[in-house]
């Protein structure tokens, strides 16, 4: 990794050719070489990636358009890991919500933005009740019966098979890069597995209870009005970004809350976004979600 | 001094210090392998002289922080990788063969930001890329990813 050179067999072969003499080369009295022009064709895999794993951010949807080998490498892991070297990623928050079928997406990178930027995802019509995941640069939006792929770089969108059993209100997270849902079917105690590169799901049936793990750990309160009863109006979702976690409210209305059990304060409306540093310990308020983004569902990409 | 020969038979002399910002270079020297001349056989001289200008702008890299010179070093960089794409990337490949980390991760760092808000149309015609994708493929893109061949932001010129 500190050394992409170290493995590379092109030294080899020219190393092996600067032992042979070479016929065409001409003599040396004739300085003058036969002109041969250097095209992006002459660059080998691993220097073509490090001049395109280089690119602004605002440039990456462009790249797989312009010929199928440059799709091929900004697909390849590599691609990925280089960007990352070169800190060219950077934890970001995405939610998405759907209002009358439309799919909207609105992303916040943690570190650098001052407000959200909100897109449309190029899709039909899509049910309400969906999970959110993420692997790798991809966000998985599933639903009950289809799961939408979304590319973060290049905003295309596949539709995949949705899971097997119908679900609703389902459970779902990424274990070691593998998707699982749990929950939300009628009698059914089924677990399921999706494979991202096998593109297929799997069903365990009689999944064992865990025993548990570690230890619970009591942290500072979020800094929400005291004693606000929080009630099913009004709902949190929580993602680990990094060293930090967001606690977003994708629905209700704190006022409203407030109004209702008869207390004068307000000003905590909708969409907060709280952010807390692990390594701190401390909460701070992040940028307020957009007011079309309503009902949604958050995931963090490192993209 | 250190005389390194183009694949064109051009000999070039240079300052140790120098040509030691080559890691294949620095470890030929301390192998002992280094004793009259070292051929270089896939740097023509056109690409050479670049890099041996480029090594000795930045002959004392850790001395231009202490002595304010960073300001001039950042200007000869920007200066330096103004040059044709075949150009770049004849030294992009000098660079790595060489070893010569710096002067690679300028190099490409210069070829990802021309490719900075250029259409596909424009890429393609800028580095002669021939497009391999098939009508319908190409078609596919362009619905649904239009912005991608145009729009304000983009810019469809060819230099």
């Amino acid at each position: 990794m500190s050394d992409s050179n170290s493995c590379n067999s092109r030294h080899f072969s020219w190393l092996m050719k600067s032992c042979f003499p070479n016929t065409q080369q001409p003599p040396p009295h004739h300085p003058t070489p036969i002109p041969t022009t250097t095209t992006i064709s002459s660059l080998p895999d691993d220097l073509l990636l490090e001049c395109l794993s280089r690119v602004a951010h605002s440039s990456l949807p462009h790249l797989p358009l312009v010929c199928s080998r440059w799709a091929y490498l900004l697909d390849s892991p590599i691609f990925h890991l280089l960007r990352i070297r070169n800190h060219l990623v950077c934890f970001t928050l995405f939610v998405v919500s759907c209002s009358d079928g439309a799919l909207l997406t609105a992303s916040y990178r943690l570190e650098n933005d001052n407000e959200w930027n909100i897109s449309s995802l190029n899709y039909p019509f899509f049910e309400n009740g969906f999970r959110v995941l993420a692997i790798g640069r991809r966000i998985y939006v599933i639903g009950r019966t289809v799961m939408l792929r979304c590319d973060t770089w290049t905003g295309k969108v596949v539709e995949l098979h949705g899971p097997v059993n119908l679900r609703k209100k389902f459970a779902a997270a990424v274990v070691g890069g593998k998707i699982y849902v749990a929950g939300g079917s009628a009698g059914a105690t089924a677990v399921e597995e999706y494979d991202p590169k096998s593109e297929k799901w799997r069903v365990f049936n009689g999944v064992r209870k865990s025993s548990g793990f570690g230890e619970w750990r009591r942290i500072k309160s979020p800094p929400l009005p005291a004693q606000v009863r929080l009630d099913s109006t009004v709902r949190f979702s929580c993602e680990a970004i990094g060293e930090k976690v967001v606690l977003v409210q994708v629905n209700g209305c704190i006022d409203d809350l407030l109004r209702r059990s008869g207390r004068p304060e307000r000003g905590m409306k909708e969409g907060l976004v709280l952010v807390y540093d692990c390594v701190v310990g401390e909460w701070s308020r992040g940028v307020d979600l957009p007011e079309v983004i309503r009902r949604s569902a958050c995931v963090c990409v490192e993209c | 001094m250190v005389k390194l020969k183009s694949n064109d038979d051009k000999e070039f002399e240079v300052e140790e210090a120098a040509v030691i910002q080559s890691e294949m270079i620095k470890n030929m020297i301390e192998d002992g392998c280094a004793t009259s001349v070292i051929p270089l056989p896939n740097i023509d001289s056109k690409t050479l002289i670049k890099v041996i200008e480029y090594l000795n702008k930045h002959i004392n890299m850790g001395k231009a922080a202490e002595t304010g010179e960073e300001d001039d070093l950042k200007e000869f960089d920007e200066q330096f990788v103004n040059m044709g794409w075949e150009e770049l990337f004849d030294v992009i490949m000098a660079a790595n063969y060489l070893n010569i980390h710096e002067l690679m991760e300028l190099c490409c760092q210069s070829a990802a930001d021309r490719l900075k808000n250029k259409s596909v149309r424009a890429v393609r015609e800028m580095l002669k890329i021939t497009n391999d994708l098939t009508e319908e493929e190409e078609q596919e893109i362009i619905n649904d990813a239009p912005w991608a061949f145009e729009g304000p932001e983009i810019d469809d010129t060819v230099n």
